[in-house]
């Protein structure tokens, strides 16, 4: 049977948060498209990881090297290219995070295989896979079909939930650790390192008042503070373009590169909804959204939607509530 | 000899940088589809800009001609005639030469398309470094840069929030952002190509000085030449609108009107 390499995000010889959500997308296109799934995972000392991937069932092989203690994107591109002239997969895919996406890109040029990015979920057209994704901020979905023999797939984090290895009894697969010889790979990983910054603690609130771009000005943020007041056990969050221009310290950032929060109440104003963002956010009991733009991605998983100038709307607001509940 | 083509001895410790800088739809124009579902309307009232990564790619450049005074920046667009007027842009800014491979289609360009031609244009030309932005606001591929840099055989550094160029212009060091707040540190020798997160700096606003060069400057235009690059870029089935959330509410009425209405929403659920 033709097979989908399933090559996992690893962190310092851990999975990355949403690694395991690639194993469900490959299930359900191996199921969709009668494929075998190989599992790769990579790192200075990969047993435990390799060992805890195999209880889905699938076969897996570890790739060791020194170089692969901490993330090294252009060495692990090298280092998988023997294996898949080895094993020819059909399908190779990554999750598209940065690192994935510099290995999906480094294997398409060198072996000239199609890639299509950041995909969120898949059709079939007759045996041909058609993958969709969004395009201009989500404001618009594309469809891409592939055009080699062998191709290159990222998935969206989020898209698909994490496989759950108990939902059905399987036999773990068989785990194969693989020493990779030296590799020709100029990149030197030196450390990680931690922000340590830590001025608001957003997972334990209960209210997130959050500022995007749409806010204009720094001094309009002293409005989403104000709306913050309303609420005991609140806080401000932000988008990144908030926090990249200093108005707000980083730990008030919400996204995949900032705080994963789910209050119970989240109130995007002035947020466009980028995937970086909702990311962070879309498990918040209740989303309420204030954009000028009706077609803004946020409204697409908003409970209660509001087209309105949050520069004018949050002060009626404030108005309201005076009036109303004091 | 082509302009911009420099061949350099072994004293020669000047630096080129190339800036890749797309131009984007302001993703607040409204967006409609055209062409039987495969492409936009690109008419009318769509406003084109520098793609923001770009600018933060493009300052990073200038900066680093800044602190060490032999560098020059190129800008380099692949795009249709409109492309022209980001390259202006990025010469306000303070680019030195801006080259525009023009590519007269309209609608879906793949990756590795803009990749090749950029790759192309650049493998004779001596760059140090190639700075791409993290990723382009329109498409969100994020795999242009790391497709030139294989292209090109440059070693690459992704998401790079700090970089430090040593004294001797061999080696750079670079932090790149992991997800959540981790940073690592990479090293790794020039050329390279390293794609640039936002929030690496603030990037200025062009000098009066710099617009006024930028207005009398001609920008280098090449055709694209696309016929001998065999590429086998995925293929556009459709685009669509998303399909609407089901769950959402629209509230409506005048600007009092929907503030009750959520003021009374938040109340039933006692969050006030
Ligand atoms: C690798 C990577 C990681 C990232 N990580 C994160 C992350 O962790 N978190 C994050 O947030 N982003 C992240 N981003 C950035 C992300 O892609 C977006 O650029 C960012 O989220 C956009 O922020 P925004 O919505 O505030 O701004 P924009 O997208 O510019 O949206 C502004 C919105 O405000 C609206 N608006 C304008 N004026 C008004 C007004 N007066 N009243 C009401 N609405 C108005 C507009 O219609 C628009 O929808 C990341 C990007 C990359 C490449
Ligand atoms: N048409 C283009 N012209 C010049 N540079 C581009 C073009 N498309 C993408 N890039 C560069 O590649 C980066 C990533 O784009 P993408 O891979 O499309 O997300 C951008 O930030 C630019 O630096």
């Amino acid at each position: 049977m033709e097979r989908i390499l399933a090559i996992l995000d690893t962190i310092a010889n851990k999975p990355a948060p949403s690694g395991f959500e690639l194993i469900n997308f490959a299930e359900q296109f191996a199921d969709t498209f009668s494929l075998d799934i190989q599992v790769v995972v990579a790192g200075s000392s990969i047993v435990d990881v390799a060992e805890k991937a195999s209880c889905y069932g699938h076969d897996v092989m570890g790739l060791e090297h020194n170089s692969l203690t901490h993330p090294n994107p252009d060495f692990l591109a090298k280092a998988v290219i023997p294996l898949i002239d080895d094993i020819k997969p059909r399908y190779v895919c990554f999750q598209h995070t940065m690192r994935g996406c510099q290995m999906a890109a480094h294997l398409s040029a060198r072996l000239n295989m199609t890639c299509i990015t950041a995909v969120q979920s898949f059709n079939a057209v007759g045996d041909i896979p058609v993958f969709r994704r969004s395009l201009f901020n989500g404001k618009l979905t594309i469809d891409l079909s592939p055009t080699t023999e062998q191709s290159v797939l990222t998935i969206l984090p989020g898209a698909f939930a994490p496989a759950d290895s108990s939902a059905v009894p399987r036999n773990p697969g068989t785990v194969v650790i693989r020493k990779i010889s030296d590799i020709d790979s100029p990149c030197r990983p030196l450390s990680m390192s931690e922000s340590t910054e830590e001025t608001v603690r957003l997972e334990e609130s209960d209210v997130i008042i959050s500022a995007g771009r749409g806010i204009g000005a720094q001094e309009n943020l002293e409005l989403i503070r104000e709306v913050a007041r309303l609420f005991p056990n609140s806080a401000v969050g932000a988008s990144r373009i908030i926090c990249d221009q200093k108005w707000l310290p980083y730990a008030h950032q919400v996204g995949v590169t900032g705080k994963t929060v789910s209050p119970r109440l989240y109130m995007a104003c002035g947020i466009s909804g980028s995937q970086q963002h909702i990311s962070g956010m879309k498990g918040s009991q209740i989303i309420v959204a204030i954009n000028t733009d009706p077609q803004a991605a946020i409204f697409s998983i908003s409970d209660y939607i509001i087209i309105e100038d949050l520069k004018t709307f949050l002060p009626t607001l404030m108005q309201k509530h005076k009036e109303l509940y004091k | 000899m082509e302009t911009g083509c420099r061949r350099r001895g072994p004293d020669d410790t000047s630096m080129k940088i190339l800036v890749c800088v797309k131009q984007v739809q302001d993703t607040e124009s409204p967006i409609e589809i055209a062409n039987g579902g495969q492409w936009i309307n690109e008419e009318g009232h769509i406003a084109f800009r520098m793609n923001r990564y770009d600018e933060f790619a493009l300052e990073e450049a200038v900066l680093i001609r800044e602190s060490l005074g032999d560098v020059i920046v190129d800008t380099i667009s692949v795009g249709q005639q409109r492309s022209g007027s980001t390259l202006k842009k990025s010469l306000e800014k303070g680019a030195a030469n801006g080259i525009h491979i023009l590519l007269e289609t309209t609608g879906y360009c793949p990756p590795s398309l803009t990749a090749a031609l950029i790759a192309d244009y650049a493998r004779d030309k001596s760059y140090d470094i190639i700075l791409c932005g993290v990723m382009a606001e329109d498409d969100m591929q994020c795999q242009v840069g790391p497709l030139i840099a294989a292209r090109l055989g440059f070693p690459c550094a992704v998401s790079v929030v700090k970089e430090a160029i040593s004294p001797d212009r061999k080696t750079i060091t670079v932090e790149c952002e992991l997800e959540g707040g981790i940073n690592e540190t990479i090293a790794l020798p020039m050329p390279c190509l390293l794609t640039i997160q936002s929030g690496i700096n603030r990037p200025r606003y062009p000098s009066l000085s710099n617009v006024l060069r930028a207005k009398d400057q001609k920008l280098l235009t090449i055709q694209a030449n696309v016929g001998p690059l065999s590429l086998k870029p995925e293929q556009l089935v459709s685009i669509s609108y998303p399909e609407k959330g089901t769950k959402g509410l629209i509230i409506t009425g005048t600007a009092e009107q929907k503030a009750e209405q959520l003021l009374t929403i938040l109340h039933e659920q006692s969050l006030i």
